[in-house]
């Protein structure tokens, strides 16, 4: 059953084969991990959005049409669900800053990435990881999608709904972003 | 040595980021929780998904518990008109604000 097209998994799936659905999350893991955990971070909020991709595309399965690969689909599903994640902390944080909790999630994160050295750490891949989490969201989505996932920029305008030059913006002010964030956490080229 | 980091190390640099992944038995995990999902009875599943909702209704319930209070501190004993605000308005003022023809 491993060898089988996306298409023909995605038929047994309508069949209620859960045997294909396992097959299918088995196959593009990988490739959501990476989207979601870039996105938001290594943490048990990324898993549980992993999860969430997975399960909106099983309750939905009748509107994936095929127009965009099943990979891009879920790309899609996983940026989206991502950014309404880091909606929420941003929401959380600011009640936390009301009522005067310093318990603040992404703070947390950026505080594991502000100790972040490179110079130190040069065993560790999460580096870059936490330095991208500096970036804005939207920044972050575009940099993820065409430098870390390998869209080109019309797939990436495409899976976040935007227009390609404001993808090519983003893209360049990103790159610059981020540039100076790993050389200010100690990074040397 | 250069002190700026061109494009292409950016990249190749983001490229080793490429190989995150999620706790193990994901599958499984995701397989059980939709099959909790759908063992949910329907009602149940409502409930659930709307218990986001809680704490608007305890918010509204503090409120018009404060108000009640409010309503019974101020005039000693409890009537609704007092509570909806026309505790304050002889029937005569109602019926000229009503029709003040008559």
């Amino acid at each position: 059953m491993k060898s089988l097209s996306d298409e023909n998994i995605i038929e047994l799936i309508k069949k209620n084969s859960q045997q294909a659905f396992k097959i299918l999350i088995e196959r593009y893991e990988k490739k959501v991990a990476n989207t979601v955990i870039n996105m938001l971070g290594k943490c048990d909020e990324a898993d549980d959005v992993g999860q969430e991709v997975f399960i909106r595309f099983y309750n939905n399965i009748n509107q994936f049409k095929g127009n965009s690969s099943l990979g891009t689909y879920l790309t899609r599903i996983a940026i989206n669900l991502s950014l309404n994640e880091l909606k929420r902390r941003q929401i959380k944080n600011m009640r936390y800053l009301f009522i005067g909790k310093s318990e603040r999630d992404d703070e947390k994160y950026f505080e594991i990435a502000d100790n972040t050295n490179y110079e130190n750490n040069r065993e560790n891949t999460d580096f870059v990881n936490k330095c991208l989490l500096k970036l804005e969201p939207k920044i972050r989505s575009v940099i993820v999608l065409r430098l870390i996932e390998g869209y080109d920029t019309r797939e990436t305008a495409e899976i976040l709904e935007i227009p390609q030059g404001t993808v090519l913006s983003r893209l360049s002010r990103g790159q610059e972003k981020l540039k100076d964030i790993l050389l200010k956490s100690g990074y040397k080229p | 040595m250069s002190n700026k980091i061109t494009d292409k190390e950016l990249e190749n640099l983001l490229k080793q980021n490429n190989n995150k992944e999620f706790k193990p038995f994901f599958s499984t995990r995701v397989l059980a929780k939709i099959e909790k999902n759908y063992s949910t009875p329907i009602i149940g599943n409502i409930v659930a998904n709307r218990l986001y909702l809680q704490r608007y209704l305890v918010a509204a319930c503090i409120l018009f518990l404060l108000i009640f209070a409010f309503s019974v501190y101020q005039e000693g004993s409890f009537s609704i008109e007092h509570l909806v605000g026309l505790g304050s308005f002889s029937e005569e003022d109602i019926i000229n604000y009503v029709n003040p023809l008559i």
